[in-house]
């Protein structure tokens, strides 16, 4: 996962650009499956531009998910007329998909409490 | 001048595939996937007005170089790490040839493919085409035979001192050479390669120990010759992540335990230390074969493994 995304022009940091990853790209294939290309354009628009994956690095970490059983992969025509690959939820992701929202949730009110009473 | 321009995109394109697949095996499904990618990428900056070639050209940038999006890919898609890099794969070959050739035209008129001998030969050449291939699971299948190496290398010293072991010390060398891994690289499955490819070296060498001890010929042992064979049907079967292969790695752990205690009441007085190295070798080979049964079947891709894909 450590290289699995790239930040670009330092918006935010690198660990947190890849540990955000697996979160981020069940929780978009929750919402329904989707291929390479749309979760890209979904992750931009989901940070306001602010978490800038390089593209082609993507694709392994589609695959890790793939392999640990979290998502599953299926091919169908698209609009073009191309053969594409979409990805869609396993039980297990959504169960892991649970796991890292409780995770994050924890350390999103561990950090504002900390700042509120700095 | 489209046509022109349609023909150098497309080629732009398959460079960029060349690349990819240069650097490690890529399945036709995961370099169809990053040509849809580069495709879409490439409609959607030319609706915003770009020509076409300088279209595919900020999308190939865009996805990144190549070779890092490739052995990333290789990491976790491969079962054996990246590729080998191209110089220590073809050094590692021509520094083979020489011993293969020789020793290929010695045993052959004389003893034969069949042969024990003549078998290392074949599983030396095999290694060979491994590694000028740059497969990827030619470095499991090193790292398995130098644990094997090793240990006859002691077997040469302590059973056979007349035995000129320089050849073992070459192959050892010239293999060691394309070991170096990336931590990363080294799944379970490629372990689980390499313990099945030591298993075959024990069975091999349960089979020559028999024909080659000073105090003549041993029983045959039954095991030793079953355990042969199938340790170089688990290898195929890790080489193709098929739940098979550990199958046939289970049953060569049993055979390998049965020619441990046909050829253990053995006399060991003729060398010292050739306990040491048979209970090393054959037990370790036992062992070996059922941790790798173990792992690979864990780490197996289905049934029929990566031939799955072939036949698909």
């Amino acid at each position: 996962m450590h290289s699995g995304v790239r930040q670009a022009k330092e918006r935010i940091a690198k660990d947190l650009v890849a540990a955000s990853a697996t979160p981020l790209l069940l929780s978009i294939l929750h919402k329904g499956p989707s291929y390479g290309y749309a979760i890209i354009q979904e992750v931009r628009e989901l940070s306001g531009g602010e978490l800038e994956w390089s593209e082609g690095m993507l694709y392994p970490v589609l695959h890790r998910l793939e392999e640990q059983g979290l998502i599953e992969a299926y091919e169908e025509r698209g609009d073009t007329g191309r053969k594409r690959r979409y990805y869609r939820l396993r039980p297990d992701g959504r169960r892991a998909l649970e796991e890292e929202r409780r995770q994050w949730n924890l350390v999103n009110a561990a950090l504002t409490k900390a700042w509120r009473t700095a | 001048m489209t046509d022109d321009s349609n023909a150098e995109a497309d080629a732009l394109i398959e460079g960029y595939k060349q690349v990819l697949t240069r650097e490690a095996e890529l399945a036709r499904g995961d370099l169809d996937e990053i040509e849809d990618h580069l495709r879409a990428l490439t409609d959607e900056l030319r609706r915003s007005g770009m020509p076409r070639v300088a279209a595919v050209r900020e999308a190939c940038r865009r996805l990144g170089d190549p070779r890092a999006v490739a052995r990333e890919h290789a990491r976790v898609r491969s079962p054996f790490g990246a590729r080998l890099s191209r110089l220590r794969a073809y050094s590692a070959v021509a520094l083979m040839l020489p011993p293969l050739i020789s020793g290929a035209l010695e045993v052959f008129p004389s003893i034969g493919v069949f042969s024990v001998f003549g078998l290392q030969i074949v599983f030396g050449a095999v290694i060979a085409f491994a590694l000028a291939l740059r497969l990827t699971w030619a470095r499991p299948i090193v790292l398995g035979a130098i644990a094997c190496f090793v240990i006859q290398l002691a077997y040469t010293q302590y059973v056979l001192p007349d035995r000129d072991p320089i050849w073992l010390v070459l192959y050892t060398g010239i293999l060691a050479f394309v070991l170096p891994w990336r931590r990363v690289e080294l799944s379970a499955s490629g372990i689980a390669l390499a313990l099945q490819v030591f298993a075959f070296g024990g069975a091999a060498y349960a089979l020559e120990f028999q024909f080659s001890t000073p105090s003549g010929f041993q029983p045959m042992s039954t095991g030793a010759h079953v355990a042969f064979y199938a340790t170089v049907i688990a290898t195929a079967g890790g080489i193709l992540r098929a739940r098979w292969g550990a199958l046939a790695s289970l049953f060569s752990a049993a055979t390998l335990a049965i020619a441990f205690f046909e050829l253990a009441p053995l006399n060991f007085r003729f060398a010292p230390g050739a306990q040491a190295v048979f209970v090393t070798l054959l037990g370790g080979a036992v062992l070996a074969a059922l941790a790798g049964a173990l792992l690979s079947w864990r780490t197996a891709r289905s049934n029929l493994g990566t031939l799955e894909h072939v036949l698909a």
